[in-house]
């Protein structure tokens, strides 16, 4: 599935990956899986490793607290998807679609967010996900294509809760997919990008 | 989601169908227009349909088991397999015009010859004081979604139909006991699934008992039923049945039953020449993933003989 999917990808992207010997296991993890992405395709898609305790200058600009972590950032450098979890299994299509709007294909949501964008604040979205979860995907994916298309307005944080259960608790999270905005407002279940788009505009009136 | 290089995605150009949803029987539908050459797009609202969120599916002819899930997997590589495009989007009112149908969402407005409507049916809340409060901590409307959350905790599912059975057995390989609350005298499921959950020792069914109030603080604590017992759960999951997802075609004007359900005929014809439609969302007795295939499937034959017969140009 992911030898398939980042066959679609047409464009170079690079993507940094922060690792951590105190995480080492799913360091590994990530690692492994980002190069099966990598091997197969065709020599677009660059990875960038970083380990945590040699890389201190970078761990602060990109603000990063959790490792393994995947960053996605636009030209500006900006650190608009931030994966805490293993893009494999239903995850695997939206990292894919996001690297590929990252990389000039067509977003669907793109000229509403951009028609919006003056009454969206700037807003952190950290979506709770599962690998067993049905319909995170198409969270994701929701999620993913509004941070893209926002000029660096819209931030999202992909976590899995299997990997970062203390995310969960601190939230008092029991459903997938939640959303928390702005650590605060929880969006949860089957919501749709109306919805989400709606709420975002809410929160600045 | 499956719209990543946008291909055959076009607002300008007038589709030949339009299938409205995210389930078997819209996918089911898609299928098979794309086969009868028609230039078919869908737009679900949410990929996979209730059915994904079962844990179980050993109903599905030509499948012995799997999950909902991982059936959608098999619906989506197959629709992949025939570059269908799907959107997620809502679409939010439907205008007749003289030959076509034009589809409007919040974001983008399409034009199609043919709409299948598949938008399936929704999960009914309880209605009862701290649901709503404790959705997403504690309340949940998906154990496959949420179980693990609850390893080695006690929780209830409301409900008595061979879901909430589903449900139940699902929530077993995690949690230390799951008692099924439920009012009747008798639960309704399949009689396989009966037998596991007779069998099942972390399963106790509760009859003749109503929920009145869901309480907690931070997350669930406990339940109320309906004879003033305080009874101690971490987890609700709600399976109390569902309700069609038809306020679009009631607001288009296709005729309903007393349920909301959209009444068809044999061909999946509704009230409205050029408007089909499927699955949960229509009147068939029987609700099952095979059933609405079957009938998003007539619905597609269905619209390639109305376009053909309309003599509209596809």
């Amino acid at each position: 599935m992911i030898i398939e999917e980042i066959k679609k990808l047409n464009k170079p992207v690079t993507l940094k990956i922060f690792t951590s010997s105190e995480n080492l296991q799913e360091s590994v993890k990530m690692l492994d899986v980002m190069n099966i992405y990598q091997k197969a395709s065709n020599g677009l898609l660059t990875i960038e490793e970083y380990r945590l305790e040699t890389n201190s200058n970078l761990v602060k600009k990109y603000e990063i607290q959790q490792v393994p972590a995947i960053l996605i950032t636009n030209a500006k450098d900006q650190v608009l998807i931030r994966y805490l979890a293993v893009p494999t299994a239903a995850k695997i299509q939206p990292f894919v679609q996001a690297l590929m709007v990252l990389s000039g294909t067509p977003n669907y949501y793109e000229n509403f967010i951009k028609e919006n964008l003056n009454k969206i604040n700037p807003t952190i979205i950290k979506v709770l996900i599962t690998d067993y979860c049905a319909y995170c995907s198409t969270i994701i994916s929701i999620c993913s294509q509004f941070a893209l298309a926002s000029e660096g307005k819209l931030r999202i944080i992909i976590i899995d809760i299997m990997i970062y259960p203390d995310i969960s608790e601190r939230h008092n999270v029991t459903t997938v997919p939640t959303l928390i905005i702005n650590d605060d407002k929880k969006l949860i279940g089957d919501i749709s990008a109306e919805e989400l788009l709606n709420e975002l505009i809410n929160m600045t009136l | 989601m499956f719209n990543i290089d946008m291909e055959g995605i076009d607002p300008e150009k007038t589709y030949d169908l339009i299938v409205l949803g995210g389930g078997p029987t819209a996918i089911g539908s898609a299928i098979y227009a794309a086969r009868f050459a028609l230039d078919v797009l869908v737009i679900g609202k949410i990929f996979g349909g209730l059915i994904a969120t079962t844990h179980l599916v050993e109903n599905y002819p030509g499948i012995t088991s799997t999950s909902g899930q991982g059936l959608m997997e098999m619906f989506k590589e197959h629709m992949n397999s025939l570059v269908i495009p799907y959107i997620s989007d809502e679409i939010r009112s439907i205008e007749q015009t003289s030959d076509h149908f034009v589809l409007h969402s919040f974001f983008q407005k399409f034009k199609a010859k043919s709409v299948v409507i598949a938008t399936g049916s929704e999960r009914k809340k309880l209605g009862v004081p701290g649901e709503e409060e404790f959705a997403g901590r504690g309340v949940s409307y998906c154990a496959t979604c949420d179980g693990p959350f609850y390893k080695d905790k006690t929780v209830c599912v409301i409900g008595g139909s061979d879901s909430a059975a589903k449900e139940a057995l699902f929530l077993s390989q995690n949690v230390k006991k799951v008692y099924i609350i439920y009012r009747g005298e008798d639960i309704r499921a399949e009689p396989i699934n009966k037998k596991r959950v007779e069998e099942n020792h972390k399963i106790e069914i509760i009859y003749r008992t109503n929920i009145v109030e869901i309480k907690g603080d931070n997350t669930v604590k406990s339940v109320i039923f309906d004879n003033g017992t305080e009874f101690e759960v971490k987890g609700v999951f709600i399976e109390v049945g569902s309700k069609p997802n038809s306020d679009l075609a009631k607001r288009l004007g296709i005729k309903t039953n007393k349920k909301d359900e959209i009444i068809i005929n044999r061909k999946s014809e509704t009230n409205i020449p050029g408007v089909f439609a499927a699955g949960d969302v229509a009147d068939a007795p029987f609700k099952q993933a095979i059933t609405g295939v079957a009938e998003g499937v007539i619905a597609a034959y269905s619209a390639f003989d109305y376009i053909k017969e309309m003599n509209i140009e596809y």
